[in-house]
């Protein structure tokens, strides 16, 4: 997972010979404008990775704007109603496009409302235990010395625990709700952003252009957040887009053992558990929330290898000495 | 070496220690572990008494002495739930189970992992590449418990080829395995064709294709013994993730009698002693199984630090 | 260490992980032939039956717990027996007992009695039996303690008869008699009976395989004649969806708790009205649910006619406002369901000026059939009445503390009430008791009559007091009732049985072709 030394270095150098651009001309929103349009040209390149942003921007809509995109209240019932198949299915009706469940529910309504849960649990675990496991990272490499290693021996330790097991038991101690989840989730998922962030740090600090920095008396908060930082991003891009896959399966998980979010709140994993009891006759319960699992975390996934393949320039000679034909064209 | 090994067990102990504390402390939190006990019928006394029987009136610090010295005297302590059944035996009857299903899912994925990304990272970029990279990114993007109700729907009950929960004869093992090899499956072929199209870069492979050595052996003999490295080290961890707990939704889902399910039967129960001793044993082999591959890892390049 | 050969020590330590993993694994092949055991001694065909959980012990007189009940009901016996309605009839008695006074009762013992390891069935293992539970509960080591803790003793007559006494007039004994298994005198002083049951029943215990199943074989020397079946083999599965899987793959021949929706999909299924009854217990001290205006009306605000008839497909009956079942001792035939009323429902509610007035709806999932659609059903109806209602599904334990805090009752808790050894003191003594676990009201006029009735011997005054007492409560809206729902069993074709109103699983009453 470490980064190579000689690859941070030579893009902190282009980085720093581009303030210093900055400093002489004012050309920087133009080149800004141009790497932007660059990097969405290579998105387009990368077929499946653009289907899956284009997926994950669909998703957002449908979080944010469900009350408006969604046809009924996910939980406006009518036990008459109790259920229906598709729209496509003998006995099914286009009001209830997906059908509806066991109380009468419409099931498109819940898979767009249930879309909510997850995105608000994968942002904010990859915030709260990216913002800590960063922190934490960033501490442990630039002070060094016994921080460091009393950091990275607790960072072992946890690391080595049965996550998912506590997760479950503190979970049924404290109460399944969202909150607990989160924080559950952040709790087992920091120590991979420490890591890798004290990786960079270490490997950078080192470098000619940050001991200049500090020998000229820049602060250490300076170095941090001018030089270090930076060189994080490509690096944690792709984690915490990884990272956000791996939540919304956990939260899933969890809420499909009973565990995670609870109703009358509605998440995907939920949904699925609680069609469990009607595969045999009403297989639309479990199917429809399921598919909707699979498909946003396989966007969120495909979105990470392109990532992966932009921000390491070393994968994308991979695929060009390769003899691939287009650089990012894998998938 | 010796010292190195020293560290990593004394490290090892640390961890044993603090998912014990960890455990013992938020589950005494639970507040009444005796209205599981007894019957919705119980009354106000009968709880008191049971609770004083079992000790949880007595001070944290003194129940956890207590708890201490008597894993010491090798006394694990009696199930709650399976009344008067010392919780050692009911670990010992779960994990051969899982074990079981750990061993054929994860060989599983390895049969299905390495032939498909040796035959991506040949080939990268071309279609078949992107097939197999596309299906490994669904496999482990797929919910687990929710592929295995659907195999359950097609193979167990549509088709009625495989039983669909239990344990029993070899049958019974197909559907769970399955589910629990895809994802790995998935994560571990896109690590064999990332290591191998690595390999096959470098300069020996294409001097050995120069000289006009068979692209098989050139594979099979050189490419594919020094890619295997990463391959095995995600193969280790796996064995670990699938050891610490990971197998809970495989075996709900298919009602197998492992580790996990006994897990979530002890958490449903609130049987605290039963969840101490699961969580001990998951920790215990958690980390065996590190130091092992540690070590292991440290053999193949000395260079390596530990941290 | 070359690198070659330290390369090969990372692959031998990872396959040797595996490897130990599938060399214990291995070892533990020798319980694959779960169905091919308890072929059965008398040559009977054997049968599989799936049940919902598993047994925590197999000690019939420590544990309550329904894993238990199944396999036990068939291994051990007890004095008196139900007919499959429900009525009292004699088991290892000979007949009914006759009370000698008012806390003294005389059972006649039936002759001929063998257990399974072949000792005679006499007065003492009567003495035995009752002398071992009241040990148990007076150490506390028995859940069984709620049926009978009235127990002070038992004495032999004579080999064929046995008195037994009790604390005060006890009208509930008869019934507390068909609850107590009879063990063999030799296991009086034994602490746990779990690993070696031996009773006098059609079936005797072959073996436990944790976490796996459990195997019984017919009793051909059974002194009621041998039983058809010739061997059980009883599987554990949680899942209703997956046992219904496993009955259509053809691996089980019997499940329980068939959900209504499935009925058309079993092979064969079977239903009896049976005990359970799911019911919203409301805090009558406290908060919104304290105005009877209010009860009556969130009652009259549900459908139970559409309950009944979508949410539990026909396989259920609306309840008459009572929680007891009508086979019950006690039934109050005048009492009548409270119809559904929206527009009385939102008048009264208005009335009492709880009109948009929050109100707590407390309930479980995943324990009782159909919980949590039932509490979400109820919610919805609430809401449709006027009331903000803010439905709280529970995690089972925080659910139970809700259920069990005495201190502050939540405006409606739901629980689905049973009813095990059919009697009315089961179920008013702890819902509608003041006191009792889970009941929320304090009237005393109510709890001092289900106590008077408790301690009447005469059924007929026994019945009069019960159906005053359910007046009472019926009169306060103490309870929203809802239904009372069928026991549905799913069925192999091969398998012929009609279930019963208690719910037990005789296999000697099951035949198979």
């Amino acid at each position: 997972m470490a980064v190579p030394t000689d690859e941070l270095s030579a893009r902190t150098a282009e980085e720093e010979s581009a303030q210093l651009a900055e400093d002489l001309l004012a050309g920087r929103p133009y080149e800004q404008r141009g790497a932007l349009r660059g990097l969405f040209g290579e998105l387009w390149q990368d077929k499946a990775g653009f289907l899956g942003m284009a997926f994950l921007l669909l998703v957002l809509v449908c979080a944010v704007f469900a009350p408006l995109v969604a046809p009924h209240s996910p939980s406006a019932q009518s036990i008459s109603e109790r259920l229906q198949p598709p729209a496509w299915s003998d006995g099914g009706s286009w009001s209830h496009v997906l059908g509806t469940d066991n109380l009468g529910r419409d099931v498109l309504s819940r898979v767009i409302h249930g879309s909510r849960i997850s995105l608000i649990v994968g942002v904010s675990v990859v915030a709260l235990a990216g913002a800590f496991g960063v922190l934490m990272g960033l501490i442990s490499g630039y002070k060094g010395g016994r921080t460091d290693r009393w950091i990275m021996g607790f960072v072992d330790t946890q690391v080595a625990f049965p996550g998912l097991l506590l997760a479950l038991i503190i979970l049924a101690v404290v109460g399944p709700s969202m909150g607990a989840v989160i924080i559950v989730l952040a709790i087992n998922g920091w120590m991979v952003y420490a890591r890798i962030t004290r990786g960079v740090v270490l490997s950078v600090k080192e470098t000619p252009y940050v001991e200049a920095a500090e020998i000229v008396g820049c602060r250490p908060r300076r170095v941090v957040l001018k030089h270090i930082l930076p060189n994080l991003m490509s690096a944690l891009s792709t984690l915490a887009v990884l990272e956000f896959a791996r939540i919304i399966l956990a939260e899933a998980a969890l809420s499909f053992l009973g565990l995670g979010i609870q109703p009358p709140q509605t998440s995907w994993g939920l949904d699925v558990a609680n069609g469990r009891d009607y595969i045999f006759g009403s297989w639309w319960l479990v199917t429809f929330p399921g598919i909707a699992i699979a498909l946003t975390v396989l966007a969120v996934n495909l979105v990470a290898s392109w990532l992966r393949v932009v921000a390491d320039p070393q994968e994308r000679e991979k695929r060009f000495a390769a003899g691939a034909t287009a650089g990012a064209q894998h998938g | 070496m010796g010292r190195f090994v020293v560290r990593r067990i004394a490290q090892g102990l640390l961890v044993v220690l603090g998912v014990t504390v960890t455990v013992f402390v938020v589950t005494r939190m639970v507040g009444d572990p005796v209205k599981f006990v007894l019957p919705l019928e119980a009354t106000h006394e009968e709880r008191e008494a049971r609770r004083h029987e079992l000790g949880f009136d007595r001070p944290i610090v003194n129940q956890f002495g207590s708890y201490i010295g008597d894993l010491a005297k090798g006394d694990f302590g009696d199930s709650l739930w399976q009344r008067g059944r010392s919780t050692m035996d009911i670990v010992g009857d779960a994990l051969p189970k899982t074990f079981q299903l750990v061993a054929a899912g994860l060989l599983l994925a390895l049969l299905l992992a390495l032939p498909l990304g040796i035959l991506a990272a040949t080939r990268p970029g071309r279609a078949l590449d992107r097939l197999l990279v596309t299906t490994s990114l669904l496999g482990l993007s797929v919910p687990q418990f929710w592929l295995g109700l659907i195999l359950i729907i097609v193979f167990g009950v549509e088709l009625g080829w495989l039983p669909t929960a239990g344990t029993g004869t070899w049958k019974h093992l197909v559907l769970p395995s399955v589910t629990l090899a895809l994802p790995a499956a998935g994560r571990m072929a896109m690590m064999v064709r990332s290591s191998m199209i690595d390999e096959l870069n470098k300069q020996y492979v294409k001097t050995a294709k120069a000289k006009g050595m068979p692209s098989v052996r050139v594979v099979g003999m050189h490419a594919l013994r020094n890619g295997s490295i990463p391959v095995l080290t995600l193969f280790g961890w796996e064995v670990i993730r699938a050891l610490a707990g990971y197998t809970v939704i495989v075996e709900t889902v298919f009602n197998w009698p492992g580790l996990g399910q006994t897990a979530i039967q002890a958490i449903q129960r609130q049987d605290l002693f039963l969840l101490q001793t699961i969580v001990l044993v998951v920790a215990v082999m958690v980390v065996v199984v590190n130091i092992l591959i540690d070590i292991a890892y440290r053999a193949v390049d000395p260079r390596i630090q530990v941290a | 260490m070359t690198v070659r050969t330290s390369r090969r020590w990372l692959v031998v330590t990872v396959l040797a992980v595996v490897l130990a993993m599938v060399a214990v694994a291995c070892g533990d092949d020798d319980d694959s032939g779960g169905n091919a055991t308890g072929a059965g001694s008398s040559g009977g065909k054997s049968i599989t039956i799936a049940l919902g959980s598993e047994p925590t012990s197999l000690d019939p007189q420590t544990v309550d717990d329904g894993g238990e009940r199944a396999i036990s009901d068939n291994v051990y016996e007890t004095l008196l027996t139900r007919t499959p309605q429900g009525e009292l009839a004699p088991g290892l008695a000979t007949a009914l007992p006759k009370q000698v006074d008012d806390t003294t009762w005389e059972f006649t013992l039936r002759d001929g009695v063998k257990f399974h390891d072949g000792a005679s069935f006499g007065a003492d293992d009567v003495v035995a039996s009752v002398e071992r539970m009241i040990k148990l509960i007076k150490d506390e080591k028995t859940d069984q303690s709620g049926f009978f803790s009235s127990l002070t003793g038992a004495k032999k007559v004579d080999d064929r008869t046995v008195q037994i006494t009790t604390d005060g007039p006890d009208g509930v004994l008869p019934a507390r008699m068909y609850w107590l298994k009879i063990i063999p005198k030799s296991a009086k002083d034994k602490a746990d009976l779990s690993d070696d049951p031996d009773g006098t029943g059609p079936y005797k215990f072959v073996e436990f395989k944790h976490g796996d199943h459990i195997s019984l074989e017919a009793n051909g020397d059974y002194w009621d004649g041998a039983p058809k079946v010739g061997g059980v083999t009883y599987k554990f599965i949680e899942e209703p969806g997956t046992r219904l899987a496993g009955l259509l793959s053809g691996e089980y021949d019997l499940i329980t708790n068939l959900q209504p929706e499935d009925v058309d999909r079993a092979p064969k299924s079977a239903q009896v009205q049976g005990q359970e009854h799911p019911v919203l217990i409301l805090d009558a001290d406290d908060g919104i649910t304290k105005d009877v205006r209010v009860r009556q009306a969130l009652n009259y605000a549900v459908d139970k006619d559409s309950l009944v008839k979508d949410l539990y497909g026909g396989y259920a009956k609306v309840d008459t406002g009572q929680l007891l079942s009508p086979s019950i001792l006690g039934y109050n035939e005048d009492l009548k369901p409270y119809a559904y009323d929206a527009a009385k429902a939102k008048d009264l509610i208005s009335q009492a000026g709880a009109a948009g007035k929050p109100i707590t709806i407390v309930g479980t999932s995943g324990r009782w059939l159909k919980d949590r659609e039932l509490v979400e059903a109820v919610a919805g109806y609430w809401k449709a009445a006027g009331l903000d209602v803010k439905t709280n599904i529970m995690e089972f334990s925080a659910y139970l503390d809700e259920l069990f805090n005495r201190s502050a009752r939540a405006d409606s808790i739901y629980v689905s009430s049973s009813n095990d050894i059919l009697d009315a003191d089961r179920q008013l003594s702890t819902y509608y008791q003041a006191g009792g676990v889970g009941s929320s009201n304090t009237n005393k006029d109510l709890s001092d009559l289900i106590t008077q009735a408790r301690q009447t011997t005469d059924t007929d005054q026994r019945a009069k007091l019960y159906n005053e007492a359910l007046k009472m409560a019926y009169d306060q809206a103490y309870f929203v009732w809802l239904v009372n729902n069928q026991d549905i069993y799913g069925m192999s074709k091969r398998l012929t049985w009609t279930p019963r109103v208690d719910a037990k699983l005789l296999v000697k009453e099951m035949s198979v072709s």
